[in-house]
């Protein structure tokens, strides 16, 4: 029994260490909830200027691939405006993927759709999937430059 | 490797006395080094998790694979793998076994508990909610959740309160859903852990090495015995009645020499006959083994033990072993003394015949509860004065004074004790009362091996 309680104490500070030791993204980033809707600010505050104009019409970006799968996007823009992002292909290995991914994809197309570009914060808690939607906007946006 | 094995023995059955401690040492640095290597798959191979309960996802994905782990050392501990069994015998594999039982459920439930935390704190619901949305989500998940209640409950099962209570039958049928549980729990390890379901070739190795272990038991603890059974045309041959309670059965066949067991070691042994066919017991070969029959002796107690006494010749048996880590090395220079408690003699006397010793420097302790129940007198007394060596029976309780084993006494009866290479066999209480007085003459452990049998 001394043997065992030895044996689990001692594995429950070793996992403590090397989980401390290991290098965590975000991990002090605050918690960004996927699923809540937040104002749309398309509609009320006008976008700040673009700072490179696209040319009109749509393009499909380059597959980005993550950890948890591919990614990709396709980009409308309209007088040199980015007015949609749709995610054609999004990581969908389970439905927890599924779960962290869609509202992921959701939120950063709101973002870019105000920001007018892909230079935009990750979602925590789908941080590679950010990651792989904001490479894929970029490659599609290039081919409207 | 040895220049005496002749054509027919394909490998000299003692193993010198260097190999036998490696191999031991071996096995430790083997189970490190794997580890280590579930260490690094679980540092280099799976995305560090972000975010809030990010820490607790890392550690109870790291409690994940280390509970895995754990449950490969114990199925290989339980394969009867001869370099295991000779390696490291079969008290330290009981107790390594019972200790890696606590721990593997530690691990699981760490492992579950930090999990649905991690997941709970990311989505920002309470763990229970948690737990249901993870388990209806995930494949496989509810698979594992029955496979962590089936482990827990077995090893509540070998808990001793339980133990005492239960039939032995029950309790290894219980235990025999291990194999279940572990199937069960194979399947979300690679399709749901992190650290499989991105990588084709950790995924394939993970696999390998639970098919190894699959494989393992099926060959050493199914297959095997049947091939050697066959093989060797395995049946009894007689069965003499040593006293009253005390029975010698000896087992004839062919070629049995190369079924490659060393004195000291034990079978499961399996009787073909209506009512004992299912079960599998531990008996210890009495004799050195030779090369048309075996012999074991059994104290009768139990109903299965009744029933030997009444094996028919021509029986066939089927034979799980060699087991157990009594091996006498061979070119051991030093003196060598055997202490035997009871029917512990049965081993002990094939290897006082046998151990590899100095010129006349074996000796034997055996105590038995009474004069009736020594067996083997005239047979030890007979090998004693071949080999030069002494050989001293007790007759008591252990709460006789003539009977104290304190070290003191042993060194007593047998002066080299200290220089000796120590075999102990006997009851839990006998061998661990012989181990504290070997301790405190200060013989190094890897110098003594003990055995204990449960009645």
């Amino acid at each position: 029994m001394r043997r065992l309680v030895l044996l689990v104490s001692g594995t429950a500070i070793a996992i403590a260490v090397a989980v401390t030791i290991r290098p965590h993204p975000n991990a002090a980033a605050p918690h960004s909830t996927t699923g809540s809707p937040r104002p749309t600010v398309r509609a009320t505050s006008p976008p700040p200027a673009t700072p490179r104009a696209y040319h009109s019409g749509t393009a499909t970006g380059l597959v980005a691939h993550t950890d948890y799968g591919g990614v990709q996007v396709r980009v409308t823009v309209s007088h040199g405006r980015i007015v949609n992002v749709t995610a054609l292909q999004l990581p969908h290995g389970n439905q927890m993927d599924v779960r962290l991914s869609e509202p992921a994809a959701r939120m950063l197309e709101r973002e870019v759709t105000s920001a007018q570009s892909a230079q935009v914060d990750t979602v925590s808690g789908a941080t590679y999937t950010s990651q792989g939607y904001l490479q894929s906007l970029q490659s599609a946006l290039d081919r409207l430059s | 490797m040895s220049a005496v094995a002749g054509p027919r023995r394909r490998r000299p059955v003692a193993t010198p006395v260097k190999d036998l401690q490696c191999v031991a040492a071996s096995l430790v640095a083997v189970t490190v080094a794997g580890a280590a290597l579930v260490t690094g798959t679980w540092w280099g191979a799976a995305p560090v998790p972000a975010g809030a309960g990010a820490a607790l996802i890392d550690a109870g994905r790291f409690a994940g694979l280390l509970a895995g782990y754990v449950a490969l050392l114990q199925v290989l501990l339980r394969a009867r793998l001869p370099v295991v069994e000779r390696g490291l015998g079969t008290d330290s594999i009981n107790k390594t076994h019972y200790l890696l039982g606590g721990y593997l459920i530690a691990l699981i439930i760490g492992h579950a508990a930090l999990v649905t935390a991690g997941y709970a704190a990311a989505a920002g619901v309470p763990a229970p909610r948690e737990l249901v949305t993870l388990v209806g989500s995930y494949p496989y998940l509810w698979w594992a959740v029955i496979a962590a209640c089936l482990l827990t409950g077995i090893v509540i099962s070998s808990l001793p309160p339980a133990r005492r209570r239960l039939l032995h039958e029950v309790w290894h049928g219980l235990h025999l859903l291990v194999y279940a549980a572990l199937a069960l729990a194979f399947f979300h390890q690679v399709t749901v852990g992190e650290h499989f379901r991105h990588h084709a070739v950790l995924r394939a190795a993970w696999t390998a090495l639970f098919a190894g272990a699959a494989a393992a038991v099926i060959v050493f603890r199914v297959l095997r015995p049947i091939y050697l059974s066959i093989r060797h045309r395995l049946v009894v041959g007689s069965v003499v009645h040593e006293t009253a309670n005390i029975v010698s059965i000896r087992i004839a066949g062919r070629n049995l020499d190369r079924l490659h067991a060393s004195p000291g070691q034990y079978f499961r042994w399996r009787f073909l006959t209506p009512g004992a066919w299912h079960l599998a017991h531990p008996y210890s070969l009495s004799e050195e083994p030779g090369g048309q029959s075996l012999r074991i002796t059994v104290r009768i107690g139990g109903p299965h033990t009744s029933m030997l006494t009444r094996l028919r010749p021509g029986t066939r048996v089927v034979a799980e072993g060699p087991c157990g880590g009594l091996v006498a090395a061979a070119g051991w220079a030093g003196p060598v003394t055997l202490i035997a408690g009871g029917v512990g003699i049965t081993p002990l006397r094939a290897l006082f015949a046998t151990a590899s010793c100095a010129e006349g420097s074996i000796s034997l302790i055996y105590r038995a509860h009474e004069t009736a129940d020594i067996i083997f007198r005239s047979e030890l007394e007979h090998i004693a004065a071949q080999r030069g060596g002494k050989a001293h029976f007790l007759a008591g309780g252990r709460d006789d004074p003539r009977n104290d084993l304190s070290a003191s006494s042993l060194t007593r009866l047998c002066p080299q004790l200290p220089l000796s290479r120590v075999f102990v066999c006997g009851p839990p209480g006998y061998t661990n009362a012989i181990r504290a007085s070997l301790d405190s003459l200060g013989i190094p452990g890897r110098r003594v091996r003990s055995e204990s049998f449960h009645l």
